[in-house]
């Protein structure tokens, strides 16, 4: 299969408009986090904003904010993979470079076996879909269709073999690997089960950390910015309390960009 | 290497039952932005957000040197509406622009199938119209007012 028939190179949009109107809206959104009553326990340190509980021990491995964001040449040969979020992240984000294999219901259990990736000739399985692509970072989004797993051991167990075996597709023998955090959901509106409610947000985030530190992989905060400040996704930012509106993937794109690991870091 | 992708394409291409409504027939234009506009008023579920003609063609596997103009308006993940108008340069790439679009929508059937039956339905009563050299896909909470509204434009 032809690489360009399973993801998109853009190259059209302002990044400059795109870029700049995300981070006001980021910065809208802490304001508004920071001066909302409180409602339970604050969390008192700025940098743990939107990690679990016991995140903080796992602090050298979240990204942290670069003073010179990257532009989206940076993602040139980046695969994001992904399930519907991810799905919405390349939809409404407006970024312009990158190879997308998402899916709506990709999840660990049925990353090898499901024909999820739309091709001109029918979905094809990720593994498959990555043999066309030359990448040497990855970005990682799984866990929202896991909230329900009854062991999140084995949901780090699994998700730490599904990049493994990522990884060897990769053009580069140590590709970069970044692993965004699992949105929180805006639990009044969800309607697809209870169990997708905050609290299991926080348990597979904190198994993805784990994970993070023993494997050497980067993990992306989102919930820093899409956090109300009290472990639920800000209101107002998804429709379904799940999936996120057009200016929350903007400022998802802008904290990408933001949040990277420098190239002298990377080789230290 | 499009031109390859669109060789293999039609090599391994189901005869697809399209539910298009050709019109057909001479010289047509078409403000591509309002009926989109329009169609995207059917929609109610979820948010929709304009994608890039990149972003659009690689959605579609659409051929980009044989389309003139293109719109599409694609969701936050939530559901399956969509809406896609191509404008083609000639009219011989709307008949593969239709089969193209009906491969997107027997895709996303696929995936919702399992993940989320009420989306799955909607898809079963997807749009794709043609008139002209311009091709429509609405996947919509109310397809008939969308066709309604396609009607009125004259597909």
């Amino acid at each position: 299969m032809e690489e360009e028939e399973v993801f998109a190179q853009a190259d059209l949009l302002p990044e400059e408009t795109a870029s700049s109107e995300s981070e006001s809206s980021a910065e809208t959104q802490l304001a508004s986090a920071e001066t909302e009553p409180l409602e339970t326990e604050p969390q008192t340190e700025p940098e743990n904003i939107g990690l679990p509980e016991g995140g903080a021990d796992y602090l050298d491995y979240v990204v942290h904010e670069q003073p010179t964001p990257v532009d989206d040449s940076y993602f040139e040969d980046a695969v994001f993979i992904g399930d519907s979020r991810m799905e919405g992240f390349r939809n409404l984000s407006g970024i312009t470079k990158g190879s997308f294999l998402t899916a709506v219901g990709m999840e660990l259990e049925n990353f090898y076996t499901d024909a999820q990736i739309p091709t001109a000739r029918g979905n094809m399985t990720v593994m498959d879909a990555l043999k066309n692509i030359n990448f040497t970072k990855i970005y990682m989004m799984l866990g929202t269709n896991e909230l329900g797993a009854y062991d999140m051991d084995e949901v780090r167990e699994s998700y730490r073999k599904v990049l493994s075996d990522i990884k060897t597709c990769s053009a580069s023998a140590d590709p970069v690997v970044y692993v965004y955090s699992v949105v929180y959901v805006e639990e009044a509106l969800v309607t697809t089960g209870d169990y997708v409610n905050n609290a299991n947000v926080d348990a597979v985030n904190l198994e993805i950390l784990k994970m993070c530190r023993e494997e050497g992989y980067h993990y992306i905060n989102l919930n820093e910015i899409l956090s109300d400040g009290y472990h639920s996704l800000v209101s107002g930012a998804s429709s379904d309390g799940i999936h996120l509106d057009q200016p929350y993937c903007q400022d998802w794109l802008s904290y990408t960009r933001s949040h990277y690991v420098p190239d002298d870091a990377e080789s230290a | 290497m499009k031109k390859k992708a669109a060789s293999c394409l039609m090599a391994a291409m189901f005869v697809l039952s399209l539910t298009a409504c050709g019109s057909g027939g001479g010289k047509k234009n078409v403000d591509m932005a309002k009926l989109s506009a329009d169609l995207q008023g059917t929609i109610t579920s979820g948010s929709l957000g304009e994608v890039s003609s990149d972003i659009m063609a690689a959605t579609y596997f659409l051929d980009t040197s044989k389309i003139s103009e293109s719109t599409a308006a694609l969701n936050s993940g939530a559901s399956a509406c969509e809406v896609a108008i191509v404008k083609c340069s000639d009219d011989s790439y709307v008949k593969e622009a239709e089969q193209l679009f009906q491969t997107r929508v027997d895709n996303q059937a696929a995936l919702f199938a399992d993940y989320n039956a009420p989306e799955a339905a909607k898809l079963d009563d997807a749009i794709i119209a043609s008139a002209g050299d311009y091709v429509v896909l609405c996947v919509s909470d109310d397809p008939e007012s969308a066709q309604k509204i396609l009607k009125e434009a004259g597909f």
